[in-house]
């Protein structure tokens, strides 16, 4: 900046010779220019910066939304208006349709519980064909599936669309005022198809349709600070957010009086390249490491509100980035899930949370994180927090992860001395996908989205048994391989480890049967899912394609649609051949063994 | 009426003016060509603005010298003093503002030299109305 004054000086000497103010005047012009530096420098003293981040107005129309930042964070801008958070939730406009036909006017359908399901456009607007969603959201609960097979059919113009990125859901008005309720139909965005809402999730065969409802439910997440304005009384809503889509302000906090502090030009220019907080907004980078994952925890997350009479109202909007998390929701985990007086979910925690308490549900990376030993044991800077691998603005889109995350890099930043012979410690070599850290340390053991993502509670592969429902890193690679070989393998490169246990080989009395099969053949709903995705993966060098085939087979005419379409997938990726080598008894033996706990899984 | 001094200066510092200017429009085409993040990264809006407002508010002021040169050699009672004098203060301050704001902008802002600029503005109004009165 000083040779920015500098150069700006000399080219007003200039002009002033130009202008021909005689040269005995130059001391007084300079003079005056200090006298404006001087002026400059008081006024800009004045907007100095807080030290660390200032408190944030809690209540109030604080809310200015993404267009305030657009002309001072241009580059910040443009890196979320690229992101899928900001289309999370978009107006129903037909340019923000996902679905080609539907944007240039034509129809999609599909059926379910024998209804028809259509979406088309109508005078440049959506409208969804459906059981009178009137009707069918008025049902009383366990009354839901009957009242769907009797309303009568009604066009409803839809308002809101959810998704961008795999999928997007459609939200039309429900019986009571104000609502939005699902239109039982989710576009797939790759396989460019409509499916029925309750076989885009993992659900049971015989369950109920999704009546969800948007007020209650997404709105808690997919906007900027949303508000339910649920009226008790009338049973209605009103219900509101700051911004729809995930922008700005939901890891900013409001920026009413940052937007209001900064239209003064000086403390802008005071404020450049400070090392601290810019006055009345939350920059994540700044906080703690666990502050600054509880921004993202707010959503990525299973929780519940601390005050759920104010949480009908209000939301979560009087939350505000960089206060403590908790006294705004309780993280869900199996514990407090048991704990007397525990919420109520829709799911069971064996759905979600695998028998040692690890989430098992994309989108919850939060719950994976504060359970993973970097963030436990981690302290200062050196405690594991989303933004150690993520950055929102300096990112892909997909995944958002930051420069050089992709690679062991995320890991070797604090584990430097893997990093040097990385072959020394993961006993693969150097350029194979055993070496990549996250590999092994966060295997895809989450279900989300039809398809299988990674655990975000970085931890050993084990194989003990409290971790017996949870396929382990080593298998979900070597499929083809048993879990006895991959917990051998283990113990003979790091050590043995106290606990193993083959509960289901030793009772089929086959140490060899292939860890796929096992999982593929014997495990949960959401297993098998997963299982079905890693089948569709050839990372481990020694896929066994008639054995995958086989399972993928089985896989297809699971009971589960999530876990058949999943299958069919995974199916597609693979050579044509038979599909022949464990023998239709092993194959029984297996399924016997299987894990039927009921799973549902609605990310 | 003897032609002001100033004149041939207009008339010099105008193709002087011109050369430089058009210079930054051809290097400014090249960061085009070499995609430098300095200059079309989305970050860098606000400095890509200001630098193309330095081109070709040069370039055209270079044109207004060169034109009030020749016109004042034309039609003596067009030339003034203090015409030419802001006409050159105007060729030095506006697109040294821009190119110093650009140059230095940060995220949404110029550089504080773009007060420059205004200031050159300033001066090319006067020059301006000082031509318009002795036209009339």
């Amino acid at each position: 900046m000083a040779l920015e004054w500098l150069l700006a000086a000399i080219v007003m000497a200039l002009g002033a010779r130009l202008l021909g103010v005689r040269e005995r005047y130059w001391p007084l012009l300079i003079a005056g220019m200090s006298l404006g530096g001087g002026a400059v420098a008081l006024a800009t003293g004045s907007a100095r910066a807080p030290a660390a981040p200032a408190p944030i107005a809690r209540t109030g129309e604080e809310f200015v939304t993404s267009s305030a930042c657009r002309s001072c964070h241009p580059g910040e801008y443009a890196s979320w208006h690229s992101s899928f958070h900001r289309t999370m939730t978009q107006a129903a406009r037909l340019e923000h349709v996902a679905a080609p036909v539907l944007r240039q006017g034509g129809r999609l359908r599909t059926e379910t519980n024998g209804r028809s399901i259509e979406l088309l456009a109508r005078d440049g607007q959506l409208w969804a064909r459906l059981p009178d969603p009137g009707v069918t959201s008025a049902a009383p609960p366990g009354r839901h599936a009957a009242s769907f097979r009797s309303a009568p059919i009604r066009d409803a113009r839809v308002e809101l669309l959810t998704g961008s990125h795999h999928q997007q859901a459609f939200w039309v008005a429900g019986a009571r005022p104000g609502e939005l309720r699902a239109v039982p139909a989710v576009y797939l965005i790759a396989e460019q198809k409509l499916v029925p809402r309750r076989e885009a999730f993992l659900n049971p065969p015989d369950a109920d349709e999704h009546d969800v409802r948007w007020n209650s439910n997404c709105i808690q997440c997919h906007a900027v600070a949303g508000m339910p304005q649920h009226d008790e009384a009338r049973d209605s809503f009103a219900s509101g957010a700051a911004e729809l889509g995930i922008a700005c302000e939901a890891c900013h906090g409001p920026g009413g009086q940052h937007v209001r502090a900064m239209q003064n030009p000086l403390a802008r220019y005071q404020a450049r390249g400070a090392p601290s907080a810019a006055p009345f907004i939350v920059n994540p980078e700044l906080l703690s490491p666990a502050r600054a994952s509880e921004v993202c925890g707010r959503c990525h997350s299973y929780f519940f509100p601390k005050d759920e009479q104010d949480w009908w109202r209000h939301g979560f909007a009087r939350y505000r980035p960089g206060e403590p998390l908790a006294e705004a929701q309780l993280l869900l985990s199996r514990e407090t899930l048991a704990a007397p007086g525990a919420p109520q979910l829709g799911e069971s925690a064996e759905s979600i949370f695998y028998d040692d308490g690890t989430v098992r549900v994309g989108g919850r990376e939060y719950n994976g994180l504060v359970r993973s030993p970097c963030y436990e044991r981690g302290r200062g800077e050196r405690q594991l927090s989303c933004l150690s691998c993520h950055s929102l603005h300096q990112s892909e889109p997909d995944d958002q992860l930051g420069p050089g995350m992709r690679e062991n890099h995320a890991c070797t930043q604090c584990h430097a001395d893997h990093g040097k012979d990385v072959t020394q410690h993961s006993h693969h070599a150097a350029s194979s996908s055993g070496s990549l850290c996250y590999n092994c340390h966060m295997p895809k053991t989450s279900y989300a989205l039809l398809g299988a993502i990674r655990s975000h509670r970085v931890d050993v592969p084990s194989f003990d048994a409290r971790t017996r429902d949870r396929p382990n890193a080593c298998s979900l690679c070597h499929l083809e391989r048993s879990e006895r070989w991959a917990a051998e393998k283990s113990a003979e490169w790091y050590g043995p480890k106290p606990g193993y246990a083959l509960q289901r080989e030793a009772s089929l009395d086959e140490a060899d049967t292939p860890a796929g099969a096992v999982f593929a053949l014997a495990g949960d709903a959401a297993v098998r899912a997963i299982a079905a995705a890693a089948l569709g993966r050839f990372e481990s060098g020694e896929p066994d394609p008639a054995l995958r085939r086989q399972l993928l087979q089985e896989l297809g005419a699971d009971e589960y649609a999530a876990v058949r379409f999943v299958a069919t997938r995974s199916l597609a990726a693979l050579p044509p051949g038979a599909p022949e080598r464990l023998t239709a008894e092993r194959v029984q033996q297996l399924k016997s063994l299987r894990d039927t706990r009921r799973v549902t899984i609605a990310e | 009426m003897s032609e002001p001094a100033t004149t041939p200066l207009n008339l010099r510092a105008g193709f002087w003016a011109l050369l430089l200017f058009a210079a930054l429009g051809l290097t400014l085409e090249v960061f085009h060509g070499l995609k430098l993040g300095f200059y079309l990264d989305v970050t860098n809006e606000t400095r890509r603005l200001l630098l193309r407002l330095a081109h070709a508010h040069g370039a055209l002021l270079g044109l207004l010298n060169v034109a009030y040169a020749l016109a004042a050699h034309a039609f003596p009672r067009l030339a003034d003093r203090m015409a030419g004098r802001t006409l050159l203060a105007a060729l030095l301050l506006m697109p040294a503002g821009f190119l110093l704001g650009g140059i230095f902008a940060h995220e949404g802002d110029p550089g504080v030299s773009v007060g420059l600029a205004a200031a050159g503005g300033v001066a090319l109004l006067v020059g301006l109305a000082r031509i318009a009165s002795k036209g009339a």
